[in-house]
């Protein structure tokens, strides 16, 4: 479980993002969308403990982040940066086998147990084909794919996702809702920050818009996701439609001269 | 293009390869023993080295004379070959890992350059007579070498741009600085210091029993502990923040990895001058060959680079014989091609 009270960022002096609190719990999808700049990627990253120092209080399993150090922080919380440097020369087996540092000791490596997991993880998230492909080869989308099946083979209780579907194809959209499924059925807590609308409110269980440096509204995506409210955020004038099989809000921009 | 195979490379150390390649690498060790002005026979050289090391007397009989020239200045100018290949090339391993700079070498980020002014200044102020100031040598040519490299690297982070070229760019710049500084000093010394002066171009020709051992005590320290880091290395080619996410600690890492590397560079290079390129040309021999794994790249880059610098300098001393040339000479010729090779490859 994650929770996070009244947490402040300010970074040289300018301030991100004030009093923010929020809670995922185990087996829940929680969904931060807001404008570009909101400070979505910054609010994973001081999560994540690559960021501060910070104000207020991060929790992660009942234990204070602070507290925390690098390795026990690692077994509890993993993360899929947005558009990280790759090792390209490295094999997607290689790379992902990095994953399963946080149980390893400088004297060991990798045990067969490891490689199992890893193997299970592959098989789950569909990416047999890419494990034997070097990083270089591979495209923005299958890296995308390695970043995801490697916070699962990190094996966390908590999984944070900056931007998770930003290389994704229509096709491969279904594998990520599944994959959401996939770690809520295995009681992880998962916070995405996301762009898309209409892909967060398929996907995440509560919604949370962050703008203007705070929570601007909390809840689940019908609730949220209202022209109202999101026409006030983006400065434009959006329609919510309804999915007709999942009635889940799907969101456009209409130009306001036509 | 290398495909690994899951369930084989990735688990299983290369026991085989790596004792292949020992095995390749004494040959050649004890061969170039026997090439050079004099030359002596492999049967006698085992013989030489059979007695001195085990006390063991064998049945044939070498002259007085080889036995000098075998133990006295063969052997420890091989061996301090051998061992100075092998720093350079782990030195060379490291720095590529840590700064994520496939072009970084000892000498091209000044760390070597450093190392000799600071080895300069050392002998300015203390007599080479006794084994105290023999490390203190090496101690100023670790404060030297230590001060290049983080300038380098503190100017390349701050400068932005493409960090590939600009920490190459500021060693190379900080490193003739360095060497001009060094050059000056001794031009304006004793005489007695001038012979430092090939220092510009390293060489092997005064190498002595007591480089060897101390050279050999730092490698042999500093060689264990990057086989145990080199894991860690692996993980260092992720973004810096993604390696933190998997519970690297990076900073303390980063700290000890560019200690460690400069230690073994500065003592290697504080007696025997400016060799530049075998940090560069081993480790990518060994990418080219078996992939970026550290775990494989480090042990096999340590003999690669050792019998390289050992082979260029059976060059540099039979070449053109009576004269002995400065091995840099040779590790340049060699290495500007693959420095050259290595750019046109990728873009970085």
């Amino acid at each position: 479980m994650l929770e996070i009270r009244n947490l402040s960022f300010k970074y040289k002096n300018n301030p991100i993002f004030k009093n923010v609190r929020l809670q995922v719990k185990s087996g829940e999808s929680v969904g931060i969308v807001g404008p570009n700049g909101c400070g979505k990627t910054t609010l994973i990253r001081v999560i994540s403990g690559v960021l501060g120092p910070f104000k207020g209080e991060i929790y992660i399993d009942d234990q204070d982040l602070r507290e925390l150090s690098v390795v026990e922080r690692s077994r509890r919380l993993s993360v899929a940066p947005q558009m990280p440097e790759f090792p390209l020369d490295y094999t997607v087996h290689q790379m992902l086998m990095m994953a399963r540092n946080p149980y390893l000791s400088l004297f060991s490596w990798e045990s067969k147990q490891d490689f199992d997991i890893v193997k299970e993880i592959v098989i789950l998230t569909e990416i047999e084909h890419l494990v034997k492909r070097l990083i270089r080869n591979i495209s923005g989308g299958e890296r995308q794919r390695v970043l995801l099946a490697m916070t699962m083979i990190q094996s966390t209780g908590i999984v944070l996702m900056d931007e998770p579907t930003a290389n994704f194809d229509l096709g491969y959209q279904i594998g990520f809702y599944r994959l959401i499924k996939l770690l809520k059925t295995r009681e992880v807590a998962v916070l995405l920050a996301m762009h898309d609308l209409s892909l967060a409110a398929q996907c995440c269980d509560r919604i949370i818009i962050l703008f203007k440096g705070g929570i601007y509204a909390e809840g689940t995506p019908k609730e949220v996701l209202t022209e109202e409210i999101l026409s006030d955020v983006y400065n434009t004038s959006i329609k919510v439609m309804y999915h007709p099989d999942s009635d889940s809000p799907v969101v456009v921009s209409t130009d306001r001269t036509n | 293009m290398f495909f690994v195979d899951i369930q084989s490379s990735d688990m299983n150390y290369p026991w085989k390869r790596i004792c292949l390649f020992l095995s390749i690498g004494f040959i050649f060790v004890i061969l170039s023993l026997g090439i050079g002005s004099v030359k002596i026979h492999p049967l006698d050289i085992v013989g030489i080295l059979i007695s001195k090391i085990f006390f063991l007397t064998v049945s044939w009989e070498w002259s007085t004379t080889t036995e000098i020239i075998l133990w006295e200045v063969r052997l420890p100018r091989v061996l301090l070959a051998l061992l100075v290949g092998a720093s350079l090339a782990v030195a060379g391993s490291i720095y590529q890992g840590l700064f994520r700079n496939p072009l970084a070498d000892p000498y091209l980020i000044g760390a070597a350059a450093g190392a000799v002014l600071g080895a300069t200044i050392a002998m300015l102020i203390f007599s080479l007579s006794s084994v105290v100031a023999f490390l203190s040598v090496s101690f100023f040519a670790f404060i030297g070498s230590l001060t290049t490299v983080l300038s380098a690297y503190l100017i390349a982070r701050s400068s932005g741009g493409v960090q590939t070229y600009t920490l190459i760019l500021s060693g190379i710049a900080l490193g003739s600085f360095a060497a001009a500084i060094a050059t000056l000093i001794m031009i304006r010394s004793d005489p007695d210091l001038r012979p430092i002066l090939s220092w510009t171009l390293g060489s092997f020709a005064s190498a002595r029993w007591i480089h060897v051992v101390i050279v050999g005590i730092v490698f042999g320290c500093v060689l264990p502990f990057t086989l145990i880091y080199s894991r860690i290395l692996n993980l260092f080619q992720l973004d810096e923040e993604h390696a933190k996410q998997l519970g690297v600690n990076v900073e303390r890492s980063k700290i000890l990895m560019i200690v460690v590397a400069t230690l073994v560079t500065a003592t290697a290079v504080s007696f025997t001058g400016l060799i530049g390129f075998v940090g560069l040309i081993a480790p990518h021999t060994v990418r080219l060959l078996w992939g970026p794994d550290y775990r494989v790249l480090i042990p096999m880059a340590t003999i690669i680079g050792g019998v390289f610098l050992v082979l260029a300098d059976l060059a540099a001393r039979t070449l053109f014989l009576p004269n002995d040339l400065p091995v840099g000479i040779l590790t340049a010729l060699c290495g500007v091609p693959f420095f050259l090779y290595l750019i046109r490859q990728r873009n970085f």
